[in-house]
């Protein structure tokens, strides 16, 4: 069902845009392709690339917030919200700035590099306390916002300083499928797939870890192993997923919840759920933006804000009291 | 064979909470530690099962090292259940038991027929087979805490440590999850350690009773031997009768 | 003497905002501008261009630190700061729709306290009355995401030079203000910094509890709603003027209440030590103008986002704030 569901959206995908495409067309373009028909190559040329990306963007941003909130024990827990994307960004900002690093794979590490500091940083700041009260929650969804402020402020600083990037910066900071990122893609699709692979090699351990230190332990597993593989897996899909296509949040927060649903809490079975399930949503959103604002646009990220501030109140509502 | 305890010394931070203990845990019983709050039990499980760097000192599980044991290794052979373990959102009984095989599970397999016959075993065992589907965050506290130890049962180890395996049950509870662990212990023939409030019932169901003040050993021994007023006097600071339980003959603690 | 002692340093980071630009001008040029009035050499910079800025600066930063004071004495943590609770989210969600429908001036100020009011009644609704301080929080966390989420709707779909604007603005600056700013948050700031004070009262015995604050004679429901409004209004006013300047709030009240030395709540001390934090934000912004003038909000947020993480590790080793 997940696989049709996520089928259907990438179809979706291929067919709306600023012009129709009816859903046969798409289909014989894709099996049948022919460069004198207009319709083929759109879909070529702009339409298949994008809706790779969606997937794989989604995918890897699902991923990132499963394992987050796994290991956190944190409902809340979203790459978005706790400042992984923030980091992501100040590292290509800054890299670009200071270093003059333009090219796909530099891009690449230094998000990669961002994403992984930050979700250190707010681990450690996080981590006070062992039970899994609220109080727990609250701290760690703090230090995400104070660390996604700072970083926030320097990017802005440098941004407006430099300010050939501001248009661009405008729209790459709310996310979007739209831009080019060809030349990035297969730079980063390898990257995503060692982050799922990490994820899925250590899910056993992960989930030992979700009963906490001592229970982890007792085990016979190694706590500092197991996060900083947990982290570096969570860095290499968000920071990915961010220099694919900017900091997109709440696919991270709203898809681990449906999967518990589906499959409950173990990792494995969450991450098959919901790697097709994240392309899926980010590809829809990106879809109703482009039907709600024909012929222009609206940023998949304000199509995810938007479900996923009110997605956050509920969740909040029901874990905290 | 038996759990030796070699003069160990075990801190939090700088302040030493262990303090040159000496002691032999016997094989194949059930062990009670006892003693006031903060003499150190509970760091004492977790030096035991390897969770905390020991200072100074050694400790011997059946004659190896366990320093130098692999912490794998060990986890087939030693198992502790925290005292507040922390159950995963959403999380299922059976599922929640099957994470007990951890320590057996072969890389990227599922769980092989070994693992599930271990898994029914402790279910069973522990009275927990009838609600696997269930969700942990639905149960009442004495049925998850019977979840918990079927988790530690399933791990199938030879030594279980136990910490504060009665603590937040009522009476009736208490004496059910009690009940659990000396029958596994004689049934399954393995030994089990558990950091324990009441004296009376660690009277009552330990073979072995520790009995702990600051970090050190005040007495241990067979629980007639050790559950005695001057020993209460000495490691709890209290003044206490102590009678045949008239219908255990168990020692029975009167606090005066 | 602690009070004296934020005035003092007010006045002082004042004149040295002022005195500190592209062209340098020393305590006697100054002096020269205050006596001889327009026909001094330097009157133009001074009087129409640094004098408001600043002004704007003090007026918004002693509402931002008023406020934050009000609601974190209101709801007993000191992480309770308006930008903590989606109130700042909100009046800048009012604002930018009114900026982006082309309105301009005082009247932008009334749809920032449309959205700070809408906001705050939200956050009573959803965290309920007298909740505990995660839930406020997180509630007022998931409020502020929804109205970002909003404001950068509206963006989109705004024209592009508009857009910009907002942006701009989106960060919290200074940059641009003059006198019509500066009076308008002035003309707000002095009567609700009255009406604070008034409050102040209440806020002392509504700090014992509310069972204990109602034995004692303070209408518990009517206080709590009129200091509420009063940290929106005064939140309002400041953001539809600079822009949702961040973290001025958080930072203010609890130097204010280390420096005081009454138990109670100090709001006229959150207010000195609100305006000395945006005097200091601007006088870094005008040092590092080497190229533009960057929004105050960026230094707010440097110095605010430090605290937040230092507010965090204190609390690991003390167990305070939560």
């Amino acid at each position: 069902m997940i696989s049709g569901l996520t089928i259907g959206a990438a179809l979706a995908s291929l067919a709306v845009g600023a012009r129709d495409l009816p859903w046969g067309d798409v289909l014989v373009a894709l099996f049948r392709f022919d460069p004198s028909r207009a319709a083929d190559v759109i879909i070529w040329e702009m339409r298949v690339t994008r809706t790779i990306t969606g997937l794989a963007v989604g995918a890897a941003l699902a991923a990132a917030g499963l394992v987050m909130q796994q290991i956190s024990r944190n409902p809340l827990a979203d790459p978005g919200i706790l400042g992984i994307n923030g980091g992501a960004a100040l590292g290509v900002v800054l890299s670009i700035w200071f270093l003059g690093w333009r090219d796909p794979l530099s891009q690449s590490g230094v998000a990669v590099a961002g994403a992984g500091l930050a979700a250190l940083f707010v681990y450690l700041l996080g981590r006070g306390g062992r039970a899994a009260d609220s109080a727990a929650i609250l701290r760690l969804t703090l230090a995400g916002i104070a660390v996604s402020a700072l970083c926030l402020a320097v990017v802005s600083a440098v941004v407006l300083i430099d300010q050939g990037t501001r248009n661009l910066y405008r729209f790459w900071t709310i996310g979007s499928l739209a831009e080019d990122s060809q030349g990035r893609l297969w730079w980063l699709l390898p990257l995503i797939a060692a982050g799922l692979a990490i994820a899925a090699l250590m899910s056993r351990k992960m989930d030992a870890l979700a009963l906490g230190a001592d229970s982890a332990r007792s085990f016979g597993i190694s706590v500092p192993v197991t996060v900083g593989a947990a982290l570096l897996s969570v860095a290499l899909l968000a920071g990915g997923a961010v220099a694919l296509a900017g900091p997109i949040g709440f696919v991270g927060l709203i898809v681990p919840h449906v999967t518990r649903r589906l499959v409950g809490p173990s990792i494995l079975p969450g991450l098959l759920v919901a790697v097709p399930m994240g392309g899926a949503v980010l590809l829809l959103c990106d879809v109703v933006g482009r039907i709600l604002a024909r012929p222009a646009e609206i940023q998949t990220g304000i199509i995810l804000a938007l479900i996923g501030g009110p997605v956050f109140l509920a969740l909040m509502a029901k874990v905290v009291r | 064979m038996s759990l030796n305890i070699d003069s160990i010394s075990i801190a939090y931070g700088t302040h030493l909470v262990i303090k040159g203990l000496s002691l032999t845990i016997p094989k194949g019983a059930v062990t009670a530690i006892i003693g006031p709050n903060g003499c150190g039990k509970s760091t004492l499980l977790r030096g035991i099962a390897g969770l905390l760097p020991l200072q100074r000192g050694r400790i011997v599980l059946d004659e190896n090292p366990v320093a130098q044991m692999r912490p794998s290794a060990l986890a087939r052979r030693l198992a502790l259940l925290p005292q507040a373990p922390l159950a995963p959102e959403g999380i299922r009984v059976q599922e929640l038991v099957t994470r007990g095989r951890t320590p057996w599970l072969r890389p990227f397999r599922p769980p092989a027929a070994a693992d599930r016959d271990a898994v029914e075993r402790a279910m069973h065992a522990a009275g927990v087979a009838e609600m696997r589907h269930r969700r942990v965050s639905d149960l009442s506290g004495g049925q998850r805490q019977r979840v918990w130890i079927a988790m530690a049962f399933a791990q199938e180890t030879e030594w279980l440590l136990l910490d504060e395996p009665t603590t937040w049950l009522d009476l009736p509870h208490q004496l059910e999850v009690l009940h659990l662990i000396r029958r596994q212990s004689s049934e399954a023939s393995r030994s089990m350690v558990m950091t324990l409030h009441d004296i009376s019932l660690a009277a009552r169901f330990a073979d072995h009773v520790i009995a702990l003040r600051d970090g050190d050993l005040v007495a241990q021994g067979p629980a007639h031997q050790v559950i005695t007023p001057e020993v209460l006097k000495r490691s709890f600071g209290l003044k206490a009768q102590v009678i045949p339980d008239p219908l255990h003959g168990t020692p029975l603690v009167l606090p005066r | 003497m602690g009070r004296l002692l934020i005035v003092a340093a007010v006045a002082a980071v004042f004149l040295l905002d002022l005195a500190v630009g592209r062209i340098w001008l020393s305590l006697d040029d100054m002096w020269q501008v205050a006596r001889h009035g327009p026909g001094a050499e330097h009157w133009i910079l001074v009087y129409e261009l640094r004098l408001p800025r600043i002004a704007t600066a003090v007026g918004a930063g002693a509402a931002f630190g008023l406020a934050g004071g009000i609601c974190q004495s209101l709801f007993r943590n000191p992480l309770a700061a308006p930008e903590m609770l989606g109130v700042t989210a909100g009046a800048s969600l009012g604002a930018v729709g009114l900026v982006l429908a082309g309105f301009q001036g005082a009247v932008v100020g009334l749809g920032a306290g449309c959205g700070a009011i809408l906001a705050v009644v939200l956050l009573l609704i959803l965290a309920g009355g007298a909740p505990a301080v995660t839930r406020l929080i997180l509630t007022g966390v998931g409020i502020s995401l929804t109205a970002s989420a909003l404001t950068g709707l509206l963006l989109s779909r705004a024209d592009d030079a508009l857009a910009g604007d907002a942006m701009l603005w989106l960060t919290g600056s200074l940059n641009g203000r003059h006198w019509p700013q500066a009076r308008l948050i002035w003309g707000a700031l002095l009567p609700l910094l009255l009406l604070s004070v008034a409050g102040a009262r209440w806020l002392d015995r509504l700090e014992l509890g509310d069972d204990l604050a109602q034995s004692l004679g303070v209408p518990v429901r009517m206080a709590r709603m009129v200091l509420i409004l009063l940290a929106a209004a005064l939140i309002a006013a400041a953001v539809s003027v600079t822009g949702p300047v961040g973290f001025v709030g958080l930072m203010a009240g609890p130097i204010a209440r280390s420096l005081s030395r009454h138990s109670g709540p100090d709001l006229i001390g959150a207010a000195l030590v609100g305006a000395l934090i945006m005097v200091l934000a601007d006088l870094m912004v005008t040092l590092t103008a080497f190229r533009v003038l960057l929004p105050v909000g960026i230094f707010t947020g440097l110095l605010g986002a430090p605290w937040l993480i230092w507010l965090l590790w204190r609390d690991t080793s003390e167990r305070r704030v939560m």
